[in-house]
């Protein structure tokens, strides 16, 4: 009976501010943690930054890369530097019982979500802000407007809410390292899509409103993988 | 406990029959289209493999959204029962859409020539394939515990996506993948399926849809009877241990 109190009174107090402070909390927790022992973002930088040379080395130093293929490494780029950050969000848990301080934590668990999610999101952020300016010197293509910035935000929103919710699935399995990329970027196929196409568009000079079935497609991944995460977060992390 | 062995007969015996009657469609769909549908007057023979390609493609987004719904209510009940249903639906509709590709692939060399071709329907299919090959690979690597239903209940509503995106790229995208079911093809002035052709699709559909039925039951039989073994080792441990 008084579990069925306990948990009423969290569902109640998502309501309130205790909630955001929660939410802050768990963030802020792991951006003091990526601050102290950065090497995690270094990887993501660095790995990002390789993943662009390798491209221009397969495709031929000589050859020109033209927008749509420019538009297609950004994204590749962003969805595989963003499975390091969410395994890298995760596996710290893992250690010294962190995942058991933080199951025990008066809190709703899907402020834990959210404090990740949050996470997740600024990862991305700042992995678009590196891969832009480089866009621009490597490939010559100037992504410096608001509706890249509009699209990369749409994108990260449901990328974070995905890649949270299964670093979470995965570092209960015996495999988690090997199979987080393998259930992360197939069911991330829509975002990846509309993200490549509404670029693409954009670049070679479509205007905002003949995008808006990519966007739509973006707002509807993000809505069903944020509600989908919110729905199950609480029993994931109780187990 | 007389009652259950009588209950578990009534139940194999309606099983068994469940199981003749999708042979005997099956035979009767696979002459329909041999013998009873016209040959196609631009694609000829080759077109053929349609009945059976669209009826496999049908059963695998059936059988991924009945794993979704059962994900859902296991996410809510928590019962044994709905992960059973979302497990095995998941690997039955595996090997339906797998089937559908090849079928796909077949006619495709005949008609497009080529095996494979990077066309909406195409990639959505195989990356929805994908997704369910993950969701037997997660399973798998997760112990047997409390959290393993959870988990992949989670996973296959996240998957489910897939299967609408599927369903629709031949409608979002400019593609060369045919369009059947378009009313407004007659408009237009070609023609969208009847008759005879329409009868042994639907004749195909009932019965791939029969056959999944049937392998839902064995195989969600099967999974009963596996962790009734397991329970049985256990007591048996249990009581030779001193």
């Amino acid at each position: 009976m008084s579990e069925v109190t306990g948990h009423k009174k969290r569902r109640e107090s998502k309501m309130g501010a205790t909630y955001f402070r929660a939410v802050g909390a768990v963030f802020w927790k792991d951006a003091l943690s990526s601050m102290r022992s950065p090497e995690a973002l270094v990887v993501m930088v660095v790995f990002s930054l390789l993943t662009l040379l390798i491209y221009q080395f397969t495709f031929g130093l000589e050859s020109e890369v033209g927008a749509d293929v420019g538009a297609g490494i950004l994204w590749t780029t962003m969805a595989f530097a963003g499975v390091l950050g969410f395994y890298q969000a995760m596996a710290g848990e893992r250690e010294q019982g962190c995942l058991d301080g933080l199951r025990l934590a008066p809190l709703d668990r899907s402020a834990v979500f959210f404090g990740k999610w949050l996470g997740g999101l600024v990862h991305l952020g700042l992995v678009a802000s590196l891969l832009i300016p480089a866009m621009a010197i490597f490939f010559s293509l100037d992504l410096f407007n608001w509706e890249v910035a509009v699209i990369i935000l749409l994108f990260s929103i449901g990328y974070a809410a995905l890649g949270t919710l299964l670093a979470t699935m995965t570092m209960q399995s015996g495999a988690r390292e090997l199979l987080l990329p393998v259930l992360l970027l197939a069911p991330a196929f829509p975002l990846v899509l509309a993200g490549t196409q509404s670029t693409q568009a954009l670049v070679s000079g479509a205007s905002w409103s003949s995008i808006q079935a990519w966007i739509r497609l973006l707002v509807a991944c993000d809505a069903i993988f944020l509600s989908v995460a919110w729905m199950t977060y609480d029993r994931l992390l109780m187990e | 406990m007389k009652s259950t062995a009588q209950h578990e007969q009534n139940r194999n015996a309606m099983h068994k029959s469940l199981a003749v009657a999708s042979a005997v469609l099956c035979l009767v769909s696979l002459l329909m289209v041999l013998y009873y549908a016209p040959r196609e007057q631009v694609m000829g023979d080759v077109q053929r493999i349609f009945y059976f390609h669209v009826a496999a493609g049908w059963v695998g987004g059936l059988a991924f959204a009945v794993a979704a719904s059962s994900g859902g209510l296991y996410l809510w009940q928590a019962e044994e029962r709905y992960d059973d249903v979302e497990y095995a639906s998941i690997e039955i509709g595996l090997v339906f859409t797998l089937a559908n590709i090849l079928t796909g692939s077949i006619w495709a060399k005949p008609v497009w020539n080529t095996w494979w071709t990077w066309d909406p329907r195409l990639v959505t299919a195989s990356v929805m394939a994908v997704i369910y090959v993950g969701y037997l690979l997660l399973r798998r690597s997760l112990p047997e515990s409390a959290s393993r239903p959870t988990i992949t209940a989670g996973y296959a509503l996240l998957g489910f996506l897939s299967v609408p995106l599927t369903f629709f790229s031949i409608r979002l995208f400019r593609t060369i993948h045919p369009v059947v079911f378009v009313a407004a093809m007659d408009g237009l002035g070609m023609s969208s399926l009847r008759g005879r052709m329409m009868l042994t699709l639907l004749t195909c559909v009932l019965a791939f849809s029969l056959v999944y039925v049937v392998f839902l039951l064995f195989r969600i039989r099967l999974l009963q009877l596996g962790r009734r073994v397991r329970t049985m080792q256990w007591e048996q441990y249990d009581r030779q241990r001193p």
